[in-house]
């Protein structure tokens, strides 16, 4: 396993921290990390820092745990059982295993986008302020705000508003998925987590949540999964290669995609695996 | 069992190796046409240089199709940079080695009797083994090789530099011999530029290997 960018990285804030006083690279940090689903351990040992309104790809074969770490950064995985952990996982130095900490307020703080577009059959509209009127906020000059900035982060305002109040399955794939982008950045969250968002998508599609993706890290720290290499390559500043659990070759991606350090990176982005 | 796209990017290499074959061969037999003045040597040399052509447009090609189709990255992808810049410089070689042909019918027997080839033949030998070994270092991906090859490019520099000065000097004393002597001294420009594409192939053996740039980094330099 490669430790030698995290030391870099390090090296870097401590030598930068008088011309970028405010920014903080490192913003979630994963250490010496261990996943148990029941007796079968499906992540090893993992250490990966993820820094600040960054792209950060996941990559690796099927099975190797990227969605079980994903589902980790917001504590998806509470609602399993027989779940443990080594280790930690901290946003902004805070672990998000404090017994202290509340999992809503955790989850406020992290939109997240799932390979099949899951919009509630309930009007466009009502899909972006659900969670707004669950947290007990009606006033409609607010929501109308709030549908209007999601829908413009996520390049669909100009598509759906003079359709909002019709029903979100009525929406192509591409649209859909875009929506719950919308619906994932409502709460203005800081983090971002995508798993495969685009495997169902066209190249049209694709290419929207690409430039998508793009733009919206200047606000947010976004994480994704993703089997398409190519993705990966456009989209991401960071990639991490897993297997079977553990964290092979984590680096700048153009340097993974260049030239990786290990064989196993090399073989797998070249499509020589198995 | 290996995807069937690695054995395209395995022809493509195959031919890369199959074209330098050629024209180290050309480059060999240019110089023996030059020290036997004979014609029929350096016409085959003339013609085979169509192959050589031929290759490059298809190694290019393939790669340039390889690359659309498949995306390759990393060393896929250097090695498909190198193929094309490579059969560039081996184009090169090809021309040189064929200019060179061109030229035997401009020398007189007494320029050759006279033993006014000087270094010429030793100079080839150098540039040609250059060539060899940069070319065996692209495919045994051996830096060291490479290295060695990068080295020597000076050797061949000063031998050249030397026949320009020597040649000019007979010129002015046998007038008679003026276009064997000038012919002489443009056999000795094309060898030293045919160590100089060995050198390229070299450089680009080292990038293919660790994907580090070294030309114009002053390696030529380090490596005395
Ligand atoms: N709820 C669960 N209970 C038990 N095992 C699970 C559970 N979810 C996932 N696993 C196992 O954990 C391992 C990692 O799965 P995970 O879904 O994280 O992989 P992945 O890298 O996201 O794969 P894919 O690319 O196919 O989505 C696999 O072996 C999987 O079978
Ligand atoms: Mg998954």
């Amino acid at each position: 396993m490669s430790h030698t960018f995290q030391q870099k990285e390090f090296k870097a804030t401590e030598s930068g921290a008088n011309a970028m006083p405010s920014s903080q690279p490192d913003f979630i940090k994963i250490r010496d990390f261990d996943f148990f689903y029941g007796d079968s351990q499906v992540l090893f040992d993992l250490n990966l820092d993820i820094p600040k309104q960054k792209v950060t790809a996941f990559i690796g074969p099927s099975g190797c745990g990227k969605s079980t770490l994903l589902r980790n950064i917001n504590r998806m995985n509470d609602l399993i059982d027989g779940i443990r952990h080594n280790g930690d996982i901290t946003i902004d130095d805070y672990s998000i295993f404090d017994p202290l900490l509340e999992v809503i307020s955790l989850r406020k703080r992290i939109g997240m986008v799932f390979q099949k577009s899951n919009p509630f059959p309930k009007s466009i509209y009502e899909n972006i302020v659900y969670s707004l009127r669950v947290a007990g906020r009606s006033k409609k000059s607010e929501l109308d705000e709030v549908v209007e900035r999601s829908l413009r982060g996520a390049a669909l305002w100009e598509e759906v508003k003079d359709r909002l109040s019709e029903s979100a399955f009525g929406l192509s794939g591409g649209q859909m998925q875009r929506l719950c982008i919308a619906r994932a950045i409502a709460n203005r969250p800081e983090i971002l987590l995508m798993d495969e968002p685009c495997s169902a998508l066209d190249p049209i599609a694709t290419g929207k949540i690409e430039e998508l993706i793009h733009r919206l890290k200047e606000e947010y720290t976004i994480v994704i999964v993703t089997h398409n290499m190519q993705q990966a390559a456009r989209v991401s500043d960071r990639t991490a290669f897993f297997y079977l659990g553990k964290l092979i070759e984590y680096d700048e991606t153009q340097k993974i995609f260049m030239n990786p350090g290990q064989k196993q990176t090399e073989d797998y982005v070249s499509g020589r695996f198995g | 069992m290996e995807p069937s796209y690695i054995r395209e990017l395995e022809a493509i290499r195959s031919k890369f190796v199959l074209m330098s074959e050629i024209v180290l061969e050309n480059a060999g037999s240019a110089i023996q046409a030059l020290q036997d003045l004979d014609l029929d040597l350096a016409q085959q040399v003339v013609d085979r240089d169509k192959d050589v052509d031929r290759l490059e447009n298809e190694i290019d090609a393939d790669s340039i199709r390889y690359m659309t189709l498949r995306q390759p990255v990393a060393s896929d992808m250097r090695l498909l940079t190198v193929c094309i810049k490579g059969t560039h410089d081996l184009e090169r070689v090809g021309d040189e080695a064929k200019a060179i042909a061109k030229r035997v019918k401009m020398i007189k027997k007494e320029t050759i009797a006279a033993a006014t080839l000087r270094c010429i033949p030793e100079m080839a030998e150098n540039a040609i083994g250059m060539l060899r070994d940069a070319v065996d270092a692209l495919e045994g991906q051996n830096t060291e090789k490479a290295m060695g090859v990068i080295r020597r490019d000076r050797e061949v520099d000063a031998m050249n530099r030397s026949n320009f000065e020597e040649y000019g000097q007979l010129m002015t004393q046998r007038a008679n011999e003026a276009q064997s002597l000038l012919a002489l001294i443009l056999v000795s420009k094309s060898i030293e530029r045919i160590a100089d594409h060995a050198t390229n192939i070299a450089e680009e053996a080292i990038f293919l290997v660790s994907g580090k740039e070294v030309r114009h980094s002053g390696i030529k330099s380090k490596v005395d």
